[in-house]
């Protein structure tokens, strides 16, 4: 995909909050901002204090306050290059021990009796299953498919929980949508037999 | 330390050393905590800790990522180009709704012009509440490449998944959201994985955020960059990730098989099929021209519970592979563990420090637990310089697949002291939460904040 295209899929649209939340927001993000430079306020004082070369001399040079930063910059250097030369060595050994270099065999695909076996389900049940464009799928406690039934595309119960369900709330029989201009689906629902689903 | 020596008045203030720290954390590892504690007081400890274990970690997925992206991916194929397979085996699609009537006509259309020969698109109405298995079925008829799999129980995502893997004619699954856009090019980019090794169980592509309106999705347009991106090419400089994105990931069907499948009772089954699969020592890869545009919260109250439940699903994956650390064999695994650890323990110390610096307001704490002061002086300094470096690598590895990413460095000032803090709190809630929780209870879809889109953007 190129960057023209992504363009299409960004959803950038500020003006979709109140003009009030939008001030509020750049405003916070500058107050962050601020934060941020006043977290590199000695920073900024040890530029005053070269500005103010006769009491940064007597700061950094006399009392040799630079050494203090220059240690503590050495051991930073020094343990991240550790951590990240540890982690590129180990990379590179890895990469040199095993490129192109594979132990294992492939094992054969997962075929679809070793599908039904681990399931517990017939394999004929399954292949019908496997082929179908829309089941309605039952599971045991444990999460595990059970049963399964074709259903017409007209077809479709979006509460259906239980028998009592199917009792106290009569189905939407959908055969009747069409798709809007604004892809929203218009449903006329009309009533539909719950007796036809209970079998399933 | 010597706290007369002049130049402390500039540069240590009443931080410590890091030298001294050093000393302390192995005088724990040589002769026990007593002797690590008449070096340091608690509140060091506490301090030294926070400050740097992000700031260490911070380099080392900066090196990392850089290292995975001049030896892999700079001279490797341009997202332009198309990879070249083998062959196109059959690849089936798992699409997992729950109430996503909204979405799913847009992302199911979207799926129907995949440049790939030879393709299914398993939809799964996991016992939707709204018009999502109508809208479904209608599409079903104008696409014969959609299967449609209605729950008649609301099961969870992981056996809808499950269900579906069982029910797909193809050894190659991937899986995306029910309101995720998977770019037309991304099955060969997954697949090429698969074709270069046998081990290869599982490749996770590149999520993109789409909603970009407001200063949350912004932030999170950075952030995606510097943890999916940076810190999984960093994990895969080392050789193992901590997760696949569960958005968009490619799985063979063998492995799946293998480790049972996903697990019902883990609320980031994407967390736990990652630790299952190379805990299994199959392998786990990152592709990033595999691209993926996604929602995300934009409201505060959206993205607290996204978050909660991200640090639940981690610490429940945590507390059920602590076994690993007796296992030899499982010793790949024991620095994505220890770093996850380390990250918990990061977001408690945190939560402590803060805690001592706001009694010390009111009352006079001993001299061992007082916090003087959370600003960080110089190292404020190089942590937020750090922080920033961090962010503006991981937006620049990320750059060719993005549009304008650089434009979102305005708001990542926001990233590193607003959103650590929202990791902080939700990993401290987290732990406490997953063990007052049990074993075994099954995960429940939860309705995300989808941010901000006009009607006609749906």
């Amino acid at each position: 995909m190129t960057n023209t295209h992504a363009l299409a899929f960004i959803i950038d649209s500020p003006s979709l909050q109140s003009t009030s939340k939008r001030i509020v927001w750049k405003l916070v993000t500058l107050v962050f901002w601020g934060l941020w430079f006043y977290l590199w306020l000695p920073l900024a004082t040890l530029i005053a204090w070269m500005l103010g070369i006769y009491i940064g001399y007597q700061e950094i040079i006399v009392l040799q306050s630079y050494r203090q930063a220059l240690v503590t910059g050495e051991y930073y250097i020094l343990i991240a290059a550790l951590l990240g030369g540890t982690l590129i060595i180990w990379a590179l050994v890895q990469w040199l021990r095993f490129h192109n270099r594979e132990r294992r065999k492939r094992r054969p695909d997962i075929g679809m009796e070793a599908l039904a076996v681990y399931y517990q389900l017939d394999p004929s049940d399954l292949r019908q299953w496997q082929t179908a464009q829309r089941l309605i799928v039952h599971h045991d406690e444990r999460g595990y498919p059970v049963k399964a039934d074709r259903v017409p595309p007209d077809w479709f119960c979006p509460l259906l929980q239980s028998k009592e369900d199917l009792e106290s709330e009569p189905l939407q029989n959908l055969n009747e949508g069409t798709v809007q201009a604004n892809g929203k689906l218009s449903l006329h629902a009309s009533q539909h037999d719950p007796s036809d689903v209970v079998l399933l | 330390m010597n706290p007369i020596s002049p130049h402390f008045v500039v540069f240590n203030d009443n931080f410590f050393d890091l030298f001294e720290y050093i000393q302390a954390i192995l005088a724990v590892f040589l002769s026990g905590i007593s002797t690590a504690f008449k070096q340091l007081s608690i509140s060091q400890i506490l301090l030294g800790y926070v400050f740097y274990y992000p700031f260490f970690m911070s380099y080392v997925w900066m090196i990392g990522a850089l290292y995975y992206y001049f030896h892999y991916e700079k001279h490797d194929l341009k997202i332009k180009e198309q990879p070249e397979l083998k062959d196109y085996p059959s690849v089936s699609i798992l699409v997992p709704c729950y109430n996503e009537e909204d979405n799913v006509k847009e992302v199911i259309t979207h799926l129907m012009g995949m440049n790939y020969p030879n393709y299914e698109v398993i939809a799964i109405n996991d016992g939707s509440k709204d018009r999502t298995g109508d809208i479904l079925n209608h599409l079903s008829i104008t696409y014969p490449k959609l299967k449609v799999i209605h729950h008649a129980k609301n099961q969870g995502k992981a056996i809808g998944l499950n269900t579906a893997a069982l029910f797909a004619r193809s050894e190659y699954l991937i899986g995306i959201d029910g309101d995720a856009l998977l770019d037309h090019d991304a099955i060969p980019w997954l697949l090429r994985h698969f074709q270069m090794g046998p081990r290869v169980a599982a490749v996770t592509g590149n999520p993109r955020i789409r909603t970009r309106s407001t200063l949350l999705g912004r932030i999170q347009v950075g952030e995606f960059s510097s943890i999916v991106g940076l810190i999984k090419r960093a994990q895969r400089t080392y050789g193992r990730l901590f997760t696949v994105s569960g958005v968009v990931a490619m799985f063979r069907r063998t492995a799946l098989h293998d480790v049972n499948y996903w697990s019902p009772d883990m609320l980031t089954e994407d967390i736990d099929i990652s630790w299952k699969l190379q805990l299994r020592h199959w392998d786990v890869r990152f592709e990033p021209r595999a691209l993926c545009w996604i929602l995300m919260p934009e409201t505060l109250h959206g993205l607290w519970k996204q978050r909660l439940r991200w640090a639940m699903g981690g610490v429940q994956v945590m507390l059920k592979n602590v076994w690993i650390l007796t296992e030899w064999r499982k010793r790949r695994m024991w620095p994505i563990f220890l770093e996850y650890f380390s990250s918990l323990l990061w977001a408690y110390l945190m939560a402590s420090v803060i805690l001592l610096w706001s009694i010390g307001l009111f009352i006079d704490l001993p001299a061992s637990i007082k916090v003087g002061s959370i600003l960080p002086h110089w190292h404020g300094v190089m942590l937020g310089t750090t922080c920033l470096l961090q962010i503006l690598i991981s937006l620049y590895l990320d750059r060719q697949y993005d549009h304008s990413l650089f434009r979102y460095y305005f708001w990542m000032v926001w990233y590193p002291l607003a959103y650590w803090m929202l990791n902080m709190m939700s990993t401290v809630v987290s732990v406490p939460k997953v063990l007052l929780r049990g074993h075994g209870k099954r995960a429940v879809w939860v309705s995300p904040d989808r941010g901000l889109r006009t009607p006609n953007e749906k």
